[in-house]
């Protein structure tokens, strides 16, 4: 079953003569259950794209189904919830609330979703912060804080993660880290995980690694063996 | 819910400044609201059951009057209750010159409140107005001898003990005449005795009537309550006190929302990318509005709250000041809940409102977008003429101030209103010495003004002849449309007053703010006594406001009014000598000195008004400068520590900072100036009645004061942004800028 179906997807911002093309004309299929990989260089759309399909923003023109359901067709309250049933979202800057602690970070995707405490403190052990989980997030580093984000985006046990260059401000080592924990809660939970990335050794821990140019797809490849992120370099 | 609380506390804990700032912002302006309110609701409300219980006269007739024409007035339709009296000044001479009006009490009418004491039972016996006991010192010795404890009054040849300390709703004020309209206490007294002090006849008759009456003969002159100065002076000063609660809020609201407005759009522009977060998050718009409106709500319940609570003391104070201009018994603080209501539910909707506008801009915004950094406003580049001739700093202050119009706008608009409610506070005090100043400087040129039944204009007073000089004139009071206005009469030659006499013969001399409210001006007509009288010209008058004609041009118009003067107008040079003469033979006068002392206590009570207007003015500029100094610290942060980074000196980032509040300060100085002219004109009216009108002005040491005031607070809040930039820790700054 297809986790996305992207037809026709055209992304553009600005008008007149400043008017830049993101995504251009996109086709494209994403599998349930995947790790995948989007490929790229900067400004190539990949950011772009995650915004689609996490219902952040809204395309130009063309379709995106969410398996059956076409979520582009959807008002801003159906993509608020969509967004809080279905996606868990990994940012590059990670993105945690600076007022809440990183229990409380988690807490807060989970009292919106209606869960407990309890998943919220499960999902920090996924990520191994039980010990720092009283800490706000200026007391912990880049390393921790995405871990954070990794427990806030999988406590609600969403159908999909995205993560948009979830080791991009991080050292290498802290890097496999996170790549790790992505990877084991990919297994623990049977979520699809789509991670976006300009690294290509970090695609090579993906089942599926599609390679966006130019606002358009460039190639789809499928990884028959996955390598562990503790087996990658960069 | 839980984390959603826990994080709305946690940011409202982070900008306890800001909120610190709109509580104080909302209590000040709450206070005066309440205060004001709570004070005019409570007069009208109690002074109206004192009215109503203590039967005061709805109308009274001044005359020669006997027993018959008090019954014949009786038994006309409507009239509940007549009752003739005797009214009779008796003055005290010596060093401590003092006026001692008598009046014959009647039954069911003019009922006096009794404070302590009893009412006079014979013709020895008096009570006396509680103030007037207060100010002269008739205090009960001991109680030992009954009612004889509280002294006596000597008038004359009689001798009367004091039986009590009372109040009158027709001496709600200490009204002397219609120039003296607040005496001293100390030096105009009222007491009550009984009728058999005053042999024979009345000279008033007071009646509660339902409807219109017809005066009796023998009525020299008819006023019914509502056109008596003591009445008219509750009711102005009801209105004043109405039209101060209403102005000084409203600007204190407007002041209160741009800041509130610029705060909450800081507050919601700074927590952007958060507010982005939480809607990635699957954070719905509601839950998002809920929480910081909230913050926003709670807050402005507790300044609002503060501010009621404040209202309290400042109601029970202000009252007990207010107490030396009039007296209502039993007037004292009353919780109004529909008021405090009122209060808390506007001061909670102008933050809701103002933090709505400052959220609708983000909240429609994808989570894609309130992510991403804000885009600076205004591409188009500002050309600055001579641009290239101004350094870095100056460069960059001027930038600034281009920048951001809103923010200048507001910081401007902050410093623009706390200018101008000091201003305009200081210049009212100015406006009543301006007031005296004209009046009694440039207006008034008589020494004494005695008043006596009506004379053929051919027969001589007995005083005119101690009276260096003197004219003669015809005082009345008239209707002009359904209001009662004071008319002289003079002759051509009349120079007591400045007026263009010349005009005199031309038809009738009216006073400026009865041209403004009757909307006439020269040539046109007004009617008098059912005739048209051309106004031949407009005089500014400011106290005692009268329409002057000469007798010529009333003869002209109409035989009815007959060749009489009931007013000598004098300049005498011996006036110790003359006065003697008229207390001695019993004539009703005023000197100048009396008016003169009656405007001071105008002036000692308004002064209560006008420094709790100066307080709040103070305490509202401070807060609104500090908030906006706040605003234009808070905007600037990152740039100073950028340019920290850049390895600019804090001299010079400092100088930056100076130069762009300069430029604000050169906009709003300008602009207070004008604003606090504005006010004032705009509150003049208010202060205004058929006999007073404010001169409105603002003295330059007032100007001086104000701009001192804002330049002072201006100077501080740059001394406190100077201590800011130095303790501005670049990394953990840039850090946060990159984390918020």
């Amino acid at each position: 079953m297809n986790l996305f179906t992207i037809t026709d997807l055209t992304k553009e911002y600005g008008e007149g003569g400043a008017k830049v093309t993101a995504l251009n004309q996109i086709n494209l299929t994403i599998p349930e259950g995947k790790f995948a990989v989007i490929l790229g260089a900067s400004g190539s759309g990949k950011s772009t794209l995650l915004n689609m399909l996490g219902c952040m923003d809204k395309p130009t023109s063309g379709i995106i189904n969410f398996f059956d359901t076409d979520i582009t067709a959807f008002s801003k309250h159906k993509m608020t919830r969509f967004r809080s049933e279905n996606i868990g979202f990994v940012f590059q800057s990670y993105n945690l609330l600076p007022d809440l602690t990183a229990l409380e970070n988690v807490e807060f995707s989970t009292e919106l979703a209606g869960l407990s405490r309890k998943d919220a403190e499960n999902a920090l052990s996924i990520v191994g912060l039980s010990e720092r989980m009283n800490h706000y997030p200026a007391e912990l580093s880049g390393g921790e804080q995405q871990r954070v984000s990794i427990a806030r985006a999988i406590a609600k046990n969403p159908k999909v993660l995205l993560c948009d260059e979830p080791t991009g401000a991080l050292d290498f080592n802290t890097g496999i880290i996170v790549l790790e924990a992505l990877k084991k809660v990919h297994h623990r939970q049977k979520s699809s995980v789509l991670l976006i990335t300009h690294n290509q050794e970090i695609a090579k821990i993906a089942d599926i690694v599609i390679t966006l140019r130019n606002g358009g797809v460039q190639r789809i490849n499928e990884n028959p063996a996955p390598l562990s992120p503790s087996e990658v370099v960069w | 819910m839980v984390i959603i609380l826990k994080l709305t506390v946690r940011k409202m804990r982070s900008q306890i400044p800001q909120l610190l700032g709109l509580v104080l912002l909302l209590a000040v302006g709450v206070c005066f609201f309440i205060t004001l309110f709570t004070i005019a609701w409570q007069l009208e409300e109690t002074a109206e059951q004192y009215i109503f219980e203590h039967a005061y006269a709805d109308v009274t007739f001044y005359g020669q009057f006997t027993d018959e024409s008090v019954r014949l007035l009786s038994e006309q339709d409507g009239v509940r209750l007549a009752a003739g009296r005797n009214v009779r000044d008796f003055r005290q001479g010596g060093e401590l010159e003092r006026v001692f009006r008598v009046i014959s009490l009647t039954d069911g009418i003019n009922i006096p409140y009794i404070y302590e004491g009893r009412l006079p039972e014979n013709a020895n016996e008096c009570v006396i107005l509680k103030r007037n006991a207060d100010a002269m010192n008739f205090i009960p010795n001991s109680a030992k001898d009954g009612v004889s404890g509280y002294g006596s009054i000597n008038l004359g040849e009689n001798s009367l003990t004091i039986t009590g300390l009372v109040a009158n709703p027709e001496y709600i004020y200490m009204v002397q005449n219609e120039r003296t309209v607040m005496a001293k206490a100390s030096r105009f007294a009222v007491v009550y005795v009984t009728p058999d002090f005053f042999p024979g006849g009345y000279n008033e008759i007071a009646v509660l009537a339902d409807s219109e009456v017809l005066a009796p003969d023998g009525t020299f002159r008819t006023v019914t309550r509502k056109d008596q100065i003591n009445h008219i002076l509750y009711r102005n000063d009801l209105d004043e006190l109405c039209s101060f609660a209403m102005i000084f809020p409203l600007v204190f609201a407007v002041l209160i929302a741009v800041v509130i407005y610029v705060i909450l759009t800081r507050t919601i522009q700074k927590d952007k990318k958060q507010i982005g977060i939480m809607k990635a998050l699957g954070m719905c718009d509601k839950k998002i509005i809920g929480m910081y409106l909230s913050q926003f709500c709670i807050t402005a319940a507790v300044g609002a709250l503060l501010g009621c609570f404040a209202g309290v003391f400042a109601t029970d104070k202000i009252i007990t000041i207010l107490s030396s201009m009039f007296v209502v018994p039993a007037l004292s603080f009353a919780f109004e809940p529909l008021l405090w209501a009122a209060a808390i539910i506007v001061s909670i909707l102008l933050c809701a409102v103002s933090g709505m506008i400052a959220l609708v801009r983000i909240l429609p915004l994808l989570p894609a977008y309130a992510l991403r950094s804000r885009i600076p406003k205004g591409r188009r580049r500002n050309t600055l003429p001579a641009s290239s001739k101004m350094n870095f700093n100056t460069r960059y202050a001027l930038k600034n101030s281009l920048r951001n119009k809103s923010r200048f706008f507001a910081v401007v608009l902050g410093m623009t209103g706390s200018y101008a409610l000091l201003a305009f506070s200081f210049g009212f005090n100015d406006s009543i010495a301006e007031t005296q100043s004209r009046y009694f400087n440039d207006f008034a040129n008589y020494d004494v003004i005695i008043s006596f039944n009506p004379l053929p204009l051919s027969f001589e007073h007995p005083a005119s002849e101690r009276i260096g000089e003197s004219s003669k004139a015809l005082v009345l009071h008239i209707e002009i449309r359904g209001e009662n206005y004071m008319l002289a009469i003079v002759e051509n030659n009349f120079d007591m007053v400045k007026i263009p006499n010349s005009e005199l013969q031309n038809g009738v001399i009216v006073p400026e703010y009865f041209a403004q409210i009757w909307n006439v001006g020269v040539g046109d007509i007004l009617e008098i006594y059912g005739y048209d009288a051309v106004i031949s010209t407009i005089t500014p008058q400011h106290l005692g406001l009268t329409i002057y004609t000469g007798y010529d041009y009333i003869a002209a118009l109409s035989d009815e009014i007959p060749p009489v003067y009931n007013t000598l107008y004098g300049r005498s040079g011996n006036m110790s000598e003359l006065t003697d003469f008229l207390i001695t033979n019993n004539i009703d006068f005023a000197t100048v000195d009396d008016d003169k002392t009656s405007f001071d206590s105008i002036m000692e009570s308004m002064e209560v008004l006008i420094w709790f207007m100066i307080l709040c003015s103070v305490i509202l500029g401070f807060t609104v400068l500090y908030a906006v100094g706040l605003i234009n610290l808070s905007a600037r942060e990152y740039e100073y520590m950028f340019m920290g980074v850049m390895g600019y000196p804090h001299k010079s980032i400092l100088l930056a900072h100076i130069k762009e509040t300069l430029m604000q300060l050169t906009f709003a100085l300008p602009l207070g100036f004008a604003g606090g002219y504005l006010l004032l004109e705009a509150i003049k009216g208010e202060f205004s009645s058929s006999n007073f009108v404010i001169a409105a002005k603002i003295e330059p040491l007032s100007h001086a004061v104000s701009a001192l005031a804002v330049i002072s607070v201006t100077a501080v809040m740059v001394i406190i942004t100077s201590r800011h930039i130095g303790k501005l820790d670049i990394i953990e700054g840039l850090k946060a800028q990159e984390d918020g």
